[in-house]
């Protein structure tokens, strides 16, 4: 798969990813307040990177997020998410028991950070673990 | 007026599948998925769930069908005809038994939407009662995926974790330029 040479999929791809990545960004971070999460955005950023993939050039962003890369990334999502698990422990409570961190804010708002970090965790892991199903799939050929 | 929505939609997801199922050709059977997936997502925002709603949306009709595409586009894209279409009583009948077991089971589930489901009666009251107050999340879901239930999440991360896993080994081994250190 080189570089795309219709002249309409390389634009309609081009102005739509910025919006899908936005709408990424809106999901992951407002999972608490209205419908959606970490893996709802995890994939949704996934979708956005993979039409830059098919619209523009896949060996540019193999080389920009290569196997080892994308890797990497969903590891962190994935040990950022226990350490978040960690840290209630370390606080004095139980694994994944948040009130007990010592932030100086009240419990609901402690719970809302916790919350939101495991979500953009998620959304890492997924992202990471998901790009790499399609560069598995799709950059074998070269 | 609900049901006549409700019954068109499931009854355009047992014509896709059969569509899907049937059609010789992969890329059309990949592309009715995803439509099938579109309005499986139609049902799941009717039933008040936006959540799953958004994930059949954005991983059935998204993801997979790219994933579906990219797979034939690796191999080929038409089955090849074959002339064992008549009918095969063994799996049929397998299939059939298990079928009924299954719609027993069914018929011993509670009905749909009643109040006395143990997703009512039991643990949701609660979440539903406390979450907000206790996490101050305001949607529950979040909520019950990142706070009481997230021993199942860290589950569902360690998965994909392994597929993660899965793929270097198995797939990337082989390929140069990811073992370039060693």
């Amino acid at each position: 798969m080189t570089m795309n040479d219709d002249l309409i999929v390389r634009t309609v791809t081009r102005r739509m990813i910025p919006f899908l990545l936005l709408f990424g960004a809106y999901i992951l971070l407002h999972g608490h307040i209205g419908a959606g999460g970490g893996f709802q955005a995890g994939i949704i950023i996934t979708s956005a990177i993979i039409l830059a993939a098919i619209g523009g050039d896949l060996k540019e962003i193999r080389s920009a997020l290569s196997c080892r890369t994308l890797f990497a990334i969903g590891a962190v999502g994935s040990v950022g998410i226990t350490l978040v698990g960690i840290l209630g422990i370390l606080a004095g409570g139980w694994f994944f028991q948040y009130g007990s961190l010592p932030l100086p804010y009240s419990q609901e708002i402690i719970h809302l950070i916790a919350i939101t970090c495991v979500e953009i965790g998620i959304g890492v892991a997924v992202f990471g673990m998901m790009f790499l199903i399609f560069i598995a799939i799709a950059g074998g050929e070269e | 007026m609900i049901w006549i929505l409700n019954g068109a939609l499931l009854l355009t997801l047992i014509v896709l599948a059969l569509w899907a199922l049937k059609s010789r050709d992969l890329l059309v059977s990949a592309m009715i998925l995803s439509l099938y997936s579109f309005l499986m997502a139609i049902i799941y925002a009717q039933l008040n769930s936006p959540d799953i709603a958004l994930t059949e949306a954005a991983v059935g009709a998204g993801i997979t069908t790219v994933l579906f595409i990219l797979a034939i586009q690796k191999t080929r894209r038409t089955e090849e005809e074959t002339d064992d279409d008549q009918l095969q009583i063994g799996p049929l009948c397998v299939v059939l038994t298990i079928g009924a077991v299954l719609a027993l089971a069914v018929a011993g589930m509670p009905a749909f939407g009643s109040p006395d489901s143990p997703g009512a009666t039991v643990t949701g009251n609660l979440y539903l009662e406390e979450g907000q107050a206790t996490t101050g999340v305001a949607n529950i879901v979040t909520a019950i995926i990142a706070y009481y239930r997230s021993f199942d999440t860290l589950g569902e991360i360690t998965v994909i974790f392994a597929v993660g896993i899965a793929i270097i080994g198995l797939y990337l081994k082989k390929q140069e330029g990811f073992d370039d250190d060693e």
